[in-house]
């Protein structure tokens, strides 16, 4: 499987907090649900965080070519 | 001789009937400087044309300045189109204008609103056609030229906001005749590309012919084409562009641009703080209401006295038992023998009334017997005469010729019949 994109773990995390608040779950999902969504929660804010300086490319003839200032 | 003397009216009527019927002064297109322009409360417009030589009054009325697409000031270079008429109450000549527009770009503005209203009417701008933006751009491209302030602005604002995504420039000619196509061929090349999730398509501020290009309907035509949403960012918040019409999003600058973009991370912290939060605490609620029913079964009386149960499984067991012994069989056969026993006895008493009784009757029969038992009777001298064992009752049964018994009750006598007598 690919990694998930941002957006797509956001959309899941926001599922799954959706799901979790319904309280139609189990004690046992409930709990399944919570972990997914606090690591989910976990990784997009590492996620952020490891995110130093945009990279930035400029569009050539022969391709990308780093366009840092 | 005596001379003729006109009225001022009449001179004046007479000098507005030669301006009118003059056909070089129907139609004057006139290039000047506006000065002492005037804005009048019901709408009119009063100025004055001139040149670094000469000047002429001037008069827009409301219905014609309705059409104006600027707004004149003293200074302007302006294209003036009208005719000339004289104002017969003050005696002053004036222009009076039809249509104003701004020297040098006025062509290029009624470039603008003819393909603008084209446009329009083709659908271009309609907001059907409108891509939605990516909520989280992995990729951001930008299509502007790469010494230009505008890409540097894009780049500054997206490493602020939301670092992590990427941004690819597409570096363009963004004014000059060749502007237009090569907007329009890195637009198209982004798309063959595929790498980005969104475009920003624009550049700083300028003058109009600066912005030129944003106005091309081949450009317009290559935003409205893309695949990938289009963000349009041109010049500053004041200046509108035809790319800005039919783009996805339209942007007031490039800055600005940058923002609508991309999301702030701070927002996205926070949403994900939000989120933690509301997990924590939807399972801590969970929690307390498992916790709530546990306590509330283990409080339940089968948990708390079990004995309770018991107990009155115990009463009910005994009800059982009653009721079961009643129906023992032994219990049957006892009840039967008692209702023998019973039978029984009352047939011995009912016997013995019914002999008690019986005796009773015989006595008192023996002794009606005994009253008329005819021993009894013949004691008293009383005897029975009998002919051949035959008692005879009157002397008509008498036969003469046979021997008479005669009973006592002690004994009988043989008697022989001397005579009958009646």
């Amino acid at each position: 499987m690919t990694e998930k994109t941002f957006e797509e773990k956001m959309d899941k995390l926001e599922t799954l907090v959706k799901q979790l608040e319904s309280g139609n779950n189990t004690l046992d999902e409930s709990v399944k649900l919570y972990q997914e969504g606090i690591s989910l929660a976990k990784e997009c804010h590492q996620e952020l965080q490891t995110a130093e300086k945009t990279i930035v490319s400029l569009k050539t003839e022969t391709g990308l070519e780093d366009f840092s200032k | 001789m005596e001379r003729k003397y006109l009225t001022v009216t009449a001179l004046n009527r007479y000098l507005k009937y030669k301006f009118d019927n003059d056909m070089n002064l129907q139609k004057i297109l006139l290039k000047a400087e506006i000065s002492n322009f005037k804005r009048h409360s019901r709408g009119h417009l009063y100025l004055t044309l001139k040149d670094d030589k000469s000047e002429i009054s001037a008069v827009m009325f409301l219905s014609d300045a309705r059409t104006l697409n600027f707004l004149p000031k003293d200074g302007n270079q302006v294209i003036v189109e009208g005719h000339l008429s004289v104002y017969e109450v003050r005696g002053t000549y004036q222009i009076y204008i039809k249509n104003m527009s701004l020297d040098g770009v006025g062509d290029l503005y009624l470039a603008y609103e003819r393909l603008k209203e084209e446009l329009a009417k083709a659908g271009l701008f309609n907001e059907e056609h409108k891509l939605p933006l990516p909520k989280y751009p992995r990729t951001v491209g930008v299509i502007t030229s790469e010494t230009g302030a505008a890409v540097r602005d894009v780049i500054n604002v997206i490493g602020i906001r939301y670092p992590i995504t990427k941004i690819i420039v597409y570096p363009a000619l963004v004014q000059g005749p060749n502007a237009k196509n090569s907007i329009v061929s890195q637009i198209e090349a982004a798309n063959n590309d595929g790498l980005v999730d969104v475009l920003i398509v624009g550049r700083g501020g300028g003058s109009i012919e600066d912005l030129w290009a944003f106005n091309e309907e081949i450009v317009a035509r290559a935003i409205y084409n893309s695949r990938i949403p289009i963000i349009s960012a041109v010049g500053h918040e004041t200046d509108t562009t035809i790319a800005d019409f039919v783009s996805d999003k339209r942007a007031s600058t490039p800055s600005h641009a940058a923002e609508i973009c991309v999301p702030d991370q701070k927002d996205i912290i926070d949403l994900l703080n939000n989120y933690s939060d509301r997990l924590s605490v939807s399972l801590s609620l969970k929690h307390e209401n498992n916790q709530k029913y546990y306590n509330q079964v283990v409080s339940s009386t089968v948990f708390k006295n079990p004995e309770k149960i018991l107990e009155s499984t115990k009463l009910k067991l005994l009800y059982l038992e009653d009721k079961l012994n009643a129906y023992k069989p032994s219990k049957q056969i006892e009840h039967y023998q008692d209702n023998i026993l019973s039978f029984n006895n009352r047939l011995i008493q009912r016997m013995e009334y019914i002999i008690l009784n019986k005796s009773k009757d015989f006595l008192s029969v023996t002794e009606k017997l005994e009253l008329v038992n005819p021993l009894a009777i013949m004691k008293k001298g009383y005897t029975v005469v009998k002919q051949k064992d035959v008692i005879k009752k009157s002397v008509k049964e008498i036969d003469q010729s046979a021997p008479l018994v005669v009973d006592f009750y002690d004994g009988t006598v043989d008697c022989k019949i001397i005579e009958v007598k009646q």
